[in-house]
């Protein structure tokens, strides 16, 4: 019996787990996510790189300003150690305005004019300076030109003279014409394979006079490891070129003082490099070549040289951190969203199955209880038509379903109740509570001796118990004509009876016998009580859930404050059963004050309002002298008229006649059941029997008024019940027909 | 349920003593076949000793009653009770017999 809200529910969950609309949300989540995540990426790059390129601008800034430092430094040097021989030896230094110099000789006589007072100036030069690689001294009208050169610690002599007219060389004419102090161009010296740098003074008489050029020779071959050892970043070239761009150091020695335009860097051509360094208003540049490299060129010049030193660092070399950390970065993003979104899918798809199959279980489950609800009798008034009698059940399932069970059933004159716990709860609990329930009504069709009752549920429960599921319960059956209540407990709780005693209601545990749970030993013989119950008395049916309801502070209801309350709910009066049974619950749940119940609380209620009056016969006319009987023991009892008599006779001898003659086909033996109960002062009479359907109600009345011929036999006996009863009410149960009379006293 | 028929001198008269209940009616059915055969005659049911009566014993004295007016005779009823003739009264038999 499914129940509308439970589709409801299901359908509402499950609708709300479209998978579709779900991934479509988490990719466009994503999307977003993703989209943000690149814009933030992108400026922390950019931010980064502007950081990156400051630093390296300084740095670079930094290492060239040394590098020049260092290389001036080296050729002020030079310079001064050249000087300084010439004024040692013969001469005396003008300072010009700009700073550059020339060598004034007062007098011939302190120059060398001999090859061999060259030399020996010369040696003592070179002897001197250790850092010089060479000296030359050339005369203008001398026509001799003596040169030093140190090799491997071994001096070397020539007469240039004798090798070329030096007079039209750029070391020895260039410095005259300047006037002063002159660094040629950087050669190769071929026989030792230097690149050597000269530094020429020119020597003037004071009048001005040439005399010659002195020269000292420099080995280039140190500034090109001071460049080597310029290395801020990876990748990076330090090139010095002289001032017609050819190359004093490079990274690759084969440019050095070559004509070759090939090179690593197409820097390496002198065009490009001149545009670059004439541009002297930055002194830094970005250089970019045609396949898309790219460089930070810083660059700076030696004034006394006329030297361009230039650190190209590519761009790569700076931000190829960056660069590579952009592209794993945006990989493992990619990657990572990849997996998020593999992740989601599986996620999603693992949930959408899980609550589905969670929620069938749910509500499986809740079907499960509502079909354990509704296998408990629950309507109210539990017996319309046996006012005798009040009864009210409550099952609070703790665990969606639980064990615990309750039913009753009026058999002929006989209340049939029940009231078990099953060990154990949930499902295994919930099927065999359905299976003690069904065996209760069954067993009780042929046994009405409840410890006979409780002997078969105990076998049947050991048949197919490999659980070992054991259940206490309490069976009673009451006979509702003289209040004669037979009772066996089999392990249950105690039962409360209610009665009135000296006027006032008194509250008692019903004695019992102490029997074994069913479902623990097969030849366990169990043991009936008796009590005769007065009209208005009560009993008070319940299960452990009620005494083991558990407050916060840990309390439990408890036996005591159990029967306290019914004397206080007693005492305040209760009107009947189902209040009775909704009072108690209710004050068990302020008990609980809103803890988890542990236990599925049970309570089972009812009262003998009157004693009734029952009869039984068999569907044949020859049993009728049995209901005249009853007749005239109701009348007795409730001190009826002889015309009420007669007319409560008449009545049930038509509705009894008419059943046993129109209700049954089949021959069989069938038994019809009447009771009474007094209503107000009327009778309450149920005619209960197993024929045909037929609805008395319904039947016609016959025409009274026509004549004797006319008449038809037939609809008297139907009219004479009408005329005699206040109200008659037909109801087909199960496969009852069920006549209700009211009959006026 | 008993039935005594007497012959009188102008009329039959026929005592219906105890229950005309519906049990009763079967044998009473058997009881009276020989005052429907003398139908066309004056018949007296005495009801003074009848104590109850059902449906099915009232078909039976309307059965009667269709008989005697077939074949010309007369059917009266003394002595019933008021429970009895309240039965009568409302299954409107009351004015298909002479009451006396």
């Amino acid at each position: 019996m499914i129940k509308n809200h439970v589709k409801q529910r299901i359908k509402r969950i499950a609708g709300s787990l479209n998978l579709r609309e779900v991934l479509n949300i988490a990719i466009a989540v994503m999307f977003i996510g993703g989209i943000v995540f690149t814009f933030g990426f992108g400026a922390c790059i950019y931010l980064v790189r502007q950081e990156f390129t400051s630093e390296a601008n300084r740095i670079l800034e930094r290492d060239l300003s040394n590098l020049h430092y260092q290389i001036d430094e080296q050729l002020l040097k030079v310079e001064n150690q050249a000087l300084a021989c010439a004024t040692r030896n013969f001469g005396t230094i003008t300072l010009l305005r700009d700073g550059k110099r020339f060598i004034e000789v007062s007098s011939w006589d302190d120059l060398p004019k001999t090859e061999e007072s060259c030399i020996k100036l010369l040696s003592s030069i070179m002897d001197d300076n250790p850092v010089l690689s060479g000296a030359v001294i050339a005369y203008e009208n001398l026509n001799l030109a003596a040169y030093g050169n140190r090799f491997l610690g071994e001096y070397q002599f020539s007469r240039l003279d004798k090798i070329y007219d030096y007079h039209h060389k750029e070391w020895y004419s260039e410095p005259f014409k300047h006037g002063h102090d002159y660094w040629s161009n950087p050669f190769r010296e071929s026989s030792f394979n230097k690149v050597i740098a000269c530094y020429n003074i020119p020597m003037y008489f004071p009048d001005g006079k040439k005399i010659g050029v002195l020269t000292v020779d420099l080995d280039t071959e140190e500034f090109t490891k001071m460049c080597a050892s310029v290395t801020p970043y990876p990748g990076i070239h330090v090139l010095i070129a002289d001032r017609d761009m050819n190359f004093i150091s490079h990274s690759d020695s084969n440019l050095i003082l070559s004509d070759s335009e090939d090179g690593i860097y197409s820097l390496s051509s002198r065009d490009s490099l001149k545009k670059i360094f004439m541009n002297q208003t930055t002194r830094h540049t970005i250089y970019r070549e045609e396949d898309g490299d790219a460089f930070f060129i810083h660059f700076t010049s030696i004034d006394r040289s006329e030297w361009n030193i230039a650190i190209v660092c590519p761009y790569d070399s700076i931000f190829g951190g960056i660069t590579r950390m952009k592209k794993h970065i945006t990989i493992i993003s990619f990657i990572s969203i990849l997996f998020m979104l593999l992740c989601l899918y599986f996620l999603f798809s693992r949930l959408k199955n899980a609550t589905i199959s969670h929620v069938a279980y749910e509500s499986e489950l809740s079907i499960a209880a509502q079909i354990q609800q509704d296998m408990l009798p629950n309507g109210y008034p539990a017996f319309k038509n046996q006012p005798g009698i009040d009864i009210c059940g409550s099952l609070k399932p703790a665990k969606s379903i639980g064990g615990d069970l309750y039913d009753y059933v009026i058999r002929e004159n006989k209340l049939f109740f029940t009231i078990g716990d099953v060990s154990g709860k949930g499902v295994p609990a919930a099927l065999h509570m359905a299976m003690i329930r069904s065996l209760f009504r069954n067993i009780t069709q042929r046994i009405s001796n409840p410890s006979k009752i409780v002997s078969k549920l105990n076998l049947s429960l050991l048949e197919a118990n490999e659980q070992n599921m054991f259940c206490t319960i309490f069976i009673g059956v009451l006979d509702l004509s003289t209040g004669e209540l037979e009772y066996c407990n089999a392990g249950h709780n105690c039962v409360y009876l209610s009665k009135l005693k000296d006027g006032n209601r008194q509250v008692d545990p019903l004695e019992c016998h102490t029997n074994i749970a069913i479902g623990v030993l097969d030849d366990f013989e169990f043991k009936n009580n008796h009590i005769r119950l007065n009209t208005g008395d009560s009993l008070i049916l319940y299960t452990d859930g009620v005494t083991e309801a558990e407050n916060k502070e840990n309390l439990y209801f408890g036996e005591k404050r159990l029967k306290e309350t019914l004397v206080l709910m007693e005492k305040r009066g209760i009107e009947n059963a189902k209040e009775y049974v909704e009072t108690l619950n209710a004050l068990v749940e302020d008990f609980e004050e809103g803890t988890i119940q542990s236990d599925d609380v049970t309570l089972l209620v009812l009262r003998l309002n009157s004693l009734g009056e029952y009869l039984s016969f068999e569907n044949n006319l020859n049993e009728l002298p049995k209901l005249t009987a009853w007749v005239e023991k109701v009348a007795k009892k409730e001190n009826l008229s002889e015309d009420k008599k007669f007319q409560l006779n008449l009545i049930l001898d038509e509705i009894a006649a008419n059943i046993i003659e129109h209700a049954y086909h089949d021959g069989e033996n069938k038994d019809i059941e009447i009771s009474c109960f007094n209503q107000n002062n009327n009778l309450l009479i149920t005619i209960k029997d197993s024929g045909e359907p037929f609805d008395p109600t319904k039947a016609p009345n016959p025409d009274v008024t026509l004549s004797a011929e006319e008449r038809k036999i037939g609809g008297l006996g139907i009219l004479l019940v009408r005329e005699y009863t206040r109200e008659i009410k037909y109801l087909r149960e199960g496969e009852y027909n069920i006549q209700t009379l009211l009959f006026e006293k | 349920m008993k039935l005594e028929i007497t012959k009188k001198e102008n009329c039959i008269e026929a005592k219906l003593i105890g229950r005309l209940d519906t049990l009763a009616s079967s044998q009473f059915a058997i009881d009276m076949e020989p005052l429907l055969d003398t139908a066309n005659e004056h018949i007296v049911l005495d009801c003074s000793a009848l104590e109850f009566i059902s449906s099915s014993g009232l078909r039976l004295l309307l059965m009667l009653r269709k008989k005697s007016i077939a074949m010309g005779g007369e059917v009266s009823i003394s002595g019933v009770s008021e429970q009895v003739k309240q039965v009568f009264t409302i299954t409107g038999f009351y004015s298909l017999f002479n009451f006396i």
